[in-house]
């Protein structure tokens, strides 16, 4: 298979070369240096920027995220029941299982702009880590009441003890 | 909006009440004693087929008891104290006539066999007559009303007993009736003795035919110097006994038209006397007590010669005390000679039938249908366990020394499994032979009992079985003074969980003479006197209120301390006079006196080593002119309350005011304006302070006050509006707790926040009682006794004074169902089901090894038991949990993942081998 696709890539160059090389007028229209201006570029930012660039989008990704869990949170509601909670389970467990493997995607960020990257895919993690507490708090999921820790209460101890009644005699 | 409310509660409703038996349940968790009172009017019917007996009771009881078994055949509850109060009972084979009542006698007839209502008429009360004055009897088909009034005249009324018609009437001049002459009925005769000078008097009067017989006393008695007693001898013939006061033996007499036969012997003056029929003469029985004895003879009436084949002696059941012969039949026997039967009623309300000259057919304990105190105690641990618990008493041996006694016991265990495996064990202590060991789930108990009639009972909680009884001599319980109920204060001084100590309480009551305090000291297991010989201490001193300490002593004994009428304090057991001493700063006893209306609060702070001094610290007067107070309830000291707070809609906490020293105070008064009021006080009996009062305007009693955790709830009967109302308070401290450790009502806290809120039940209450649960975990129920006789459990959602008339979200959220007035009485909720429980004096709760399990004892006329669970058993598997099923699919299970095993890894070999 390998090979096959090589020997067309060949011949692809081959007839571009070709072209060029022959003196037909260009149709009308036709800027020759339009397309040479663009691949100069492409060629120019080529090896460094294009990591950079996909460096952006893993750091970005997190946050973008971020509207899609919005609607998601608007959509499943404040009641409990299990897609709601589902959801807000996808959405806890899925940055802090990020936060966790990212010494892994950090290996992938390279080029000069990885520390802001690391930095905003760090940031984005803990955003979408506090949409959904912030969602579970509106669930009323999270102990964060009193009311949660009442069980908790030691009943108060008795410092009197008092006795009697009705007169006997 | 409404409708959808309705349906709401509806929902909630079946839900809720989901908890009632199956039909193979009924008798499994409870068990229903009924018992007829104290007997007062007793005839035996030998005639019919199936031989009765008929009694009439203090309780106001008529029934038929069946003659070989003893047990009820028919019985009916007429109405309640004064109203009912049986005058009269007597039977003629035909039909049994009762007169009962006060102001208006009613007569009713009932049907012998089935005890049917035959008819039902009423007499009025005669004007400015005494009770004692008025007398009945049946004779030859009619119902004769004799009212003798003093130097005046004797009306004798005769009823048609099916009619209620007056059949005749007639007024016979007696002036020779004096004012303190005592008078007997001896049918068909009146007997009167009177004192002339230095003469006594008999006369005898003829109530059928007229015409007065006077014979002077010395005449037949010889000089009579003392004073004379005059008593009827029961039977079928006009027989009295006349007695001198003082002396050994008496005399009896026939009384006749024409004058006075006496019987030719002198009897003892202890003998209890019967005149029986046989055949065509009548036959004195006596019956003697001597010693644990009781000797029983009979002679004829007419010669006084001694009938050999009625002469008996037998042994007295120790239990039983002294008894009369309330009723006896004589008949040939069918071998030769002849027999009677004796009913016999002891002096400690048990009713007995004697088989004469021979044995004691049956006994009555009736002593149970008038309960003073109850407590439930746990049984104590198995042979075994006690094995183990005692592993654990060495506690200086060291681990060499513990391991070694782990050792000892487990081949203790181990001979004792091979020995009863192979039959041949030693056989094992009492208490373990009759099963009355601890369960797994604390649910078997021992029922004890304290009953008016100054007797003790021990009751299996299971089967209802009477385990053991004391009779208590010379004793009496305590009368509530605001509403004559008899009391006994109860002290639980040592469990069963003190293993090598036996368990130990004590019964506060009063001599029946001096009314001096003596305690009763037992073993609440076995009911062995556990102090003196027979268990019982006199105080020698008046008790004003009794005190049990919170903390045993080295023996894990609590004290009980006792506050007499000079204000002086004691200490039951001498030795807990150390822990009281120490404990003193922190005790407060408090008094009420229901009359004066006058509450005092004693602290003991001021005690020294050698003695402990009572102070008065505090008084308040809570009533005048004609209040009284009615009741003093405080909370159970055993309760323990889990939550401390209550969840709000918003999720905040509402903290509970949980006061352990709030007593509930209830006064109840007159007034011409208000007519019957009441007002309830809820004081801190420490520092005296009243938390909150509010009063009710014609509202009476029947006023019944449930006091507990954090509320108090209470019924009473609304005057204006006719209904029996319920009202409920909850105190709460506030969204903080002032202190979260410790409570001290020293250290004034805050005026609590008070919710209440009143709902309307459709029936009369007779008693009320919370449930308790261990841990107090599980939700609180309310026990309401009716007097229908039926036994309502109403949980505490729908008594919640928090329940809003408005309905938000936030309140939804809370929990709390819209409010409704009326309560409902589902069938469902009654506990009792068909078992009606008559005359309910009291319920006794009492928490069980589970926390979900609250058992209920309730007495009255009746016993009841059974055992409720308020948040149903969610620590017990379901009845119909398979077990097997379960067992067979996890084994199942197991052996198919092992051969799978073993398939999978054979066929992967052979994959392999491709």
């Amino acid at each position: 298979m390998k090979p096959k696709s090589l020997v067309i890539c060949v011949h692809i160059i081959f007839r571009n070369k070709q072209d060029r090389s022959s003196d037909l007028a260009s149709p009308p229209g036709y800027n020759p240096s339009a397309g040479q201006v663009y691949t100069e570029v492409a060629r120019e930012s080529d090896p460094s920027h294009l990591i950079i660039k996909k460096s952006w989008e893993l750091a970005l990704a997190p946050l973008k995220q971020v509207p899609m869990n919005l609607f998601i949170m608007y959509m499943a509601g404040n009641s409990i029941s299990i897609f709601p909670i589902m959801m807000v389970g996808m959405l806890i467990v899925r940055p802090v299982k990020a936060l966790f493997t990212m010494q892994n995607t950090f290996k992938m960020i390279e080029g000069s702009h990885a520390v802001g990257q690391k930095l905003v895919y760090f940031l984005g993690n803990i955003v979408s880590v506090a949409l959904a507490l912030y969602k579970c708090h509106s669930m009323g999921l999270l102990p964060s009441h009193a009311s949660d820790w009442l069980a908790f209460v030691e009943p108060q101890m008795r410092v009197e003890y008092s006795g009697g009644g009705m007169l006997l005699v | 909006m409404k409708y959808s409310v309705t349906v709401f509660v509806l929902l909630t409703w079946a839900f809720r009440w989901s908890f009632c038996i199956y039909e193979d349940q009924i008798g499994k968790f409870d068990w229903r004693q009924t018992y007829i009172g104290k007997l007062k009017f007793a005839y035996l019917d030998t005639i019919s087929t199936t031989k009765k007996a008929f009694v009439a009771t203090e309780e106001n009881v008529v029934a038929a008891l069946n003659l070989k078994t003893g047990q009820i055949v028919w019985r009916h509850v007429l109405e309640k104290a004064d109203q009912g109060e049986i005058q009269f009972m007597d039977g003629d084979g035909d039909d049994i006539v009762t007169v009962s009542g006060r102001n208006i006698f009613v007569v009713r007839t009932w049907d012998p066999h089935n005890g049917f209502l035959k008819s039902e008429w009423t007499v009025a009360q005669p004007l400015i007559r005494r009770l004692i004055d008025i007398k009945w009897f049946l004779y030859q088909k009619q119902l004769f009303q004799v009212v003798s009034v003093a130097l005046s005249d004797i009306t004798i009324t005769a009823y048609n007993i099916s009619a209620g018609t007056k059949v005749s009437s007639d007024l016979i001049h007696a002036p020779w009736m004096a004012q303190d002459s005592r008078c007997v009925l001896a049918v068909p005769y009146l007997a009167c003795l009177d004192k002339v000078g230095q003469e006594v008097l008999l006369h005898s009067f003829s109530l059928t035919g007229a015409g007065t017989q006077t014979k002077s006393l010395s005449a037949f008695m010889g000089e009579v110097k003392t004073s004379v007693t005059l008593e009827t001898v029961g039977g079928s013939q006009p027989v009295v006994e006349v007695a001198m006061v003082g002396n050994s033996s008496k005399h009896i007499l026939l009384l006749e038209a024409n004058g006075f036969t006496l019987y030719p012997h002198q009897l003892p003056s202890a003998a209890k006397l019967y005149v029986a029929s046989y055949e065509k003469s009548s036959i004195v029985l006596q019956a003697l007590y001597m010693e644990g004895w009781l000797v029983l003879s009979g002679s004829t009436l007419e010669t006084g010669k001694e009938l050999s084949d009625l002469a008996g002696k037998l042994k007295y059941p120790s239990g039983l005390g002294e008894g009369n012969i309330a009723a006896a039949v004589c008949s040939p026997k069918k071998d030769k000679g002849k027999g009677c039967r004796i009913l016999l009623v002891t002096d400690d309300h048990a009713i007995a039938l004697m088989s004469h000259p021979g044995k004691f057919v049956w006994v009555r304990e009736e002593a149970l249908a008038s309960i003073a105190a109850v407590e439930i105690l746990d049984l104590p641990v198995s042979d075994t366990d006690a094995a183990i618990e005692k592993e654990f008493d060495h506690k200086e041996t060291g681990f060499v020394g513990m391991f070694v006694h782990r050792l000892a016991s487990q081949i203790l265990q181990l001979r004792s499994l091979v020995l009863t495996i192979l039959g041949l064990g030693e056989p094992p202590s009492a208490g373990q032979r009759a099963g009355l060991v601890r369960d797994e789930f604390g649910l078997h108990k021992m029922i004890v009992v304290a009953s008016s009639a100054g007797k003790v009972f021990g009751i299996d909680n299971l089967s209802g079985e009477i385990i053991w009884q004391q009779r208590l001599e010379n004793v009496k319980p305590y009368v509530d003074q605001a509403t004559g109920k008899n009391h006994a204060p109860f002290f639980v001084q040592r469990t069963t969980r003190h293993f090598p100590s036996p368990a130990q309480c004590a019964l506060l009551l009063r001599h029946k003479v001096t009314d001096e305090g003596v305690l009763f000291v037992f073993n609440p297991i076995t009911g062995q006197p556990l102090a003196e010989s027979d268990g019982l201490i006199s105080l020698g001193y008046k008790v004003k209120q009794s005190f049990l300490l919170h903390e045993g002593n080295k023996e894990s004994l609590r004290g009980i301390l006792l506050l007499d009428n000079e204000d002086n304090l004691h200490v039951y057991p001498e030795s807990a006079q150390s822990v009281a001493v120490a404990m003193a700063a922190t005790i407060f006893i408090f008094t009420a006196d229901p009359n004066s209306g006058l509450l005092v609060g004693y602290s003991l702070a001021l005690s020294t080593k050698q003695n402990l001094i009572a102070t008065r610290v505090w008084e308040i007067k809570l009533t005048h002119g004609s209040q009284r107070i009615t009741a003093v309830i405080s909370k159970s000291s055993i309760e323990k309350v889990h939550s401390q707070g209550r969840v709000l809609g918003d999720r905040s906490v509402l903290y509970k005011y949980i006061n352990p020293n709030l007593v509930a105070v209830l006064t109840q008064g007159f007034d011409p304006v208000h007519k019957q009021f009441l007002n309830i006080y809820l004081i801190d009996v420490v520092s005296g302070s009243v938390i909150f009062s509010i009063s009710h305007k014609r509202a009476r009693e029947p006023v019944h006050i449930v006091h507990s955790e954090n509320w108090l709830l209470y019924s009473y009967f609304s005057d204006k509006s006719r209904r029996t109302e319920i009202v409920t308070l909850e105190l709460y401290e506030g969204k903080v707790q002032s202190n979260t450790t410790a409570f001290s009502s020293v250290a004034a806290p805050l005026q609590p926040i008070v919710d209440r809120q009143a709902y309307i039940l459709p029936g009369m209450i007779e008693s009320m009682k919370e449930t308790i649960t261990e841990k107090g975990i599980t939700s609180k129920h309310i026990l309401v006794a009716l007097a229908n006789g039926a036994i309502l459990e109403i949980p505490w959602v729908f008594l919640d004074p928090r329940r809003p008339i408005t309905v938000t979200s936030e309140m939804r959220e809370e929990g709390v169902i819209p409010y409704m007035p009326e309560l409902p009485i589902p069938s469902e909720a009654i506990i009792n089901y068909n078992q009606t429980v008559q005359r309910v004096r009291g319920i006794h709760t009492t928490p069980s090894g589970l926390e979900s399990t609250c058992l209920v004892f309730v007495y009255g006329l009746d016993m009841f038991y059974t055992r409720v669970a308020p948040s149903k058993t969610f620590d017990l598997l379901k009845e119909d949990f398979d077990h097997f099923l379960i067992t067979a699919v996890l084994l199942g299970l197991t052996v198919t993942s092992y051969i799978t095993k073993k398939l999978a890894s054979r066929k992967a070999l052979k994959q392999a081998w491709k």
